[in-house]
């Protein structure tokens, strides 16, 4: 081996070792620790055997799974939308697509507050209410507001499918368009039957699908600022994805067990990545990836 | 379906592609474009196709102006050379896009795409997605793609250059096959003047932006009606002679042959003779030669062999093909040299046959 490569192999091992092995292992050590601290108690799985029978473990990891999937497909949906919009018109098109790109910007928790119900459903109950004579939504019902979380994140996140979708159909051999046109395509057949299975199986849209089921399944900030609004402060909330609730555990102090959340956290990251794979599992399923 | 071109003309910025084409394609016929790069050939079938507009004239389908008909209404199909496959996407799913674009019931997509799929041989591939074809596959979906919604006409834009000649000799094959099973009108450029005259019933020679020649191609071959036709038909080079007319006949000064001109040629013109090298026949030197000459360079070219054969007395070199390379004849060695003079092309100044 090279001098050379013996410094680069040095540097890389020391960096992953401090920025991925070491808090990884102290996590796990941390887990172990059945008096809750270290330097007391054993070493021992007893917080991952009592995470699993905690029902408020049981219901984050649910909340999480359904937050995930809800996120994922609205914010697939809007960016999906979005690009063919924008595919559609021949003028200003680059102006759409910056305003389009707006929300990527958002900070996640103005996100939730702009999609909060004093911001924007007290408005929508009211006209509901005044013009259709219908009763109020209630929003405070996990049934409703679980879905607009979804929905404020599928918004934030839409533009990165959108930008996804557009890479995907600007790679297109022009000449695709043409042969369409010549079969005799209009613009709604050219998207229905040529874009929407383009983008669909294009590795490129199966990779960030990938990537933001796993950010999705640690969400934390659209959750956090919908629990003040509904007032789902306490534990096991329908707000508390398995972030929140490792948020909550460290900030009540006779929950704090900073083993028991080092054990919620090592299986957040294995459930996070097993979401992940079963997602890349499904997507890629003939591929040969 | 008879599609008419009348005078069409399209330039880019400056630079003028085609310059004033007329022709009239004939139902159910096999047209062939045949020109070099660069002669109009892509942009000629793009017109037809609808994907552009030509600048002057009209192009006419049977008795309908489609000149400004978009190229969707069309109803013509075009494989193009890169084929333009769907990415992402299976053989079955390339084949059966034209009809799902037409609202055919999926059951009715299944039975067509079938029969296209057994019509061309390719049953095997029709689950596999498209960048996993061979190239010989890749082309026979293109095919089907563009054959299954029964389009009124088939345009080609040198589909077969890409690949390797083996198998470009199968698919040629097996487009003419299908093109006398379907009966559709098909226009199929190229720059290759073997695929040209392999598939045609017809062929236009495109150069500079215009058609030099259109006819059936033995006729092209035999009598191109221009001198630039014959230079572009040929793969070697040509032998040019100077010629003086004397009344209905024309002597070809560096051999000193006379040959009866088909019509009365004006007597200040000047005459240009021209005799492919593989008309010019070498035999064993005999008493009957009309010309005796001495091999001066050998080169053989695959099947053929070009020699460089010096006219004995005339001090005049010509350039003669053979085909096959049983018989090879050494340098140096005298040979018989016999041309028929039915085979002589003879152009006036402006190029034009006589």
């Amino acid at each position: 081996m090279k001098a050379s490569e013996v410094v680069w192999t040095a540097v890389i091992a020391t960096s992953l070792a401090v920025g991925s092995i070491f808090p990884l292992a102290y996590t796990f050590y941390l887990s172990l620790l059945t008096g809750g601290r270290p330097g007391q108690g054993d070493i021992g799985f007893i917080n991952y055997a009592r995470m699993f029978s905690d029902p408020k473990i049981n219901w984050s990891i649910a909340i999480s799974v359904t937050y995930t999937v809800l996120s994922l497909i609205t914010s697939f949906l809007l960016g999906l939308a979005s690009a063919f919009i924008i595919t559609l018109i021949s003028r200003g098109r680059r102006l759409l697509e910056a305003v389009y790109t707006i929300p990527l910007s958002v900070s996640p928790i103005i996100a939730g507050i702009v999609w909060s119900p004093s911001a924007v459903w007290d408005d929508v109950n009211s006209l509901i209410h005044v013009s259709l004579g219908l009763p109020f939504i209630d929003v405070t019902d996990p049934l409703i507001y679980i879905p607009i979380m979804a929905l404020a994140e599928g918004w934030l996140w839409s533009p990165l499918f959108m930008l996804g979708s557009l890479v995907v159909i600007n790679e297109l051999p022009y000449e695709c368009h043409e042969a369409a046109a010549v079969m005799g395509a209009r613009k709604r057949d050219i998207m229905r039957f040529l874009y929407i299975p383009t983008v669909l199986r294009s590795k490129t849209m199966k990779m960030l699908l990938v990537v933001k089921a796993i950010d999705f399944f640690r969400a934390f900030e659209i959750p956090f600022a919908w629990s003040s609004w509904v007032r789902a402060t306490e534990l096991s909330a329908a707000t508390d994805t398995l972030s929140l609730l490792l948020f909550k555990l460290l900030i009540i102090p006779s929950e704090l067990p900073v083993s028991y959340v080092a054990a919620i956290s090592i299986v957040l990251m294995v459930l996070a990545f097993a979401v992940a794979l079963t997602i890349y599992q499904i997507l890629f399923r003939g591929d040969g990836a | 379906m008879r599609i008419a071109l009348e005078r069409i003309e399209k330039s880019y910025g400056n630079r003028a592609v085609l310059r004033g084409i007329d022709a009239v394609i004939e139902s159910g016929e096999f047209f062939c474009v045949l020109g070099p790069s660069g002669s109009g050939k892509t942009t000629l079938l793009r017109l037809i196709a609808g994907l552009e507009r030509p600048d002057r004239g009209r192009i006419i389908f049977d008795d309908e102006d489609v000149t400004d008909l978009p190229a969707r209404d069309r109803n013509v199909s075009m494989v193009f050379q890169n084929l333009a496959l769907f990415p992402n996407m299976t053989a079955y799913e390339n084949i059966a896009f034209p009809l799902r674009v037409r609202r055919v019931s999926e059951g009715e997509i299944r039975k067509r795409v079938k029969e296209m799929a057994e019509l061309l041989r390719i049953e095997g591939i029709l689950n596999r997605r498209v960048d996993t074809l061979s190239g010989g596959e890749r082309q026979r979906v293109a095919l089907a793609r563009a054959l299954i919604y029964e389009p009124r006409a088939f345009l080609l834009d040198e589909p077969l250059t890409a690949l390797e000649p083996q198998l470009r000799r199968e698919l040629r094959e097996e487009l003419k096959r299908i093109q006398r099973l379907t009966k559709i009108t098909t226009i199929y450029v190229t720059h290759d003047q073997t695929e040209a005259f392999a598939l045609a019933d017809r062929i236009a020679v495109l150069g500079g932006g215009v058609f030099h020649d259109i006819g059936e191609p033995i006729r092209v071959y035999a009598r191109p009606k221009t001198l630039w036709v014959a230079e572009f038909l040929s793969d070697s080079p040509l032998n040019f002679f100077t010629c003086n007319i004397e009344g209905n006949s024309i002597l070809v000064n560096e051999l000193g042959l006379r040959i009866s001109a088909a019509m009365p040629i004006r007597g200040a013109e000047r005459v240009k003779a021209v005799i492919r090298p593989e008309d010019i026949k070498l035999e064993n030197v005999s008493n009957n030669d009309m010309f005796q000459g001495e091999i001066k360079r050998v080169e053989p070219v695959g099947d053929r062999v070009l020699y460089e054969v010096e006219v004995i007395s005339r001090r005049t070199r010509l350039i003669v093909k053979e085909l096959g390379t049983e018989r090879i004849w050494p340098l140096g060695m005298k040979v018989g040299i016999r041309i028929p003079l039915d085979r002589v092309l003879l152009f006036n100044n402006q190029g034009n046959a006589l």
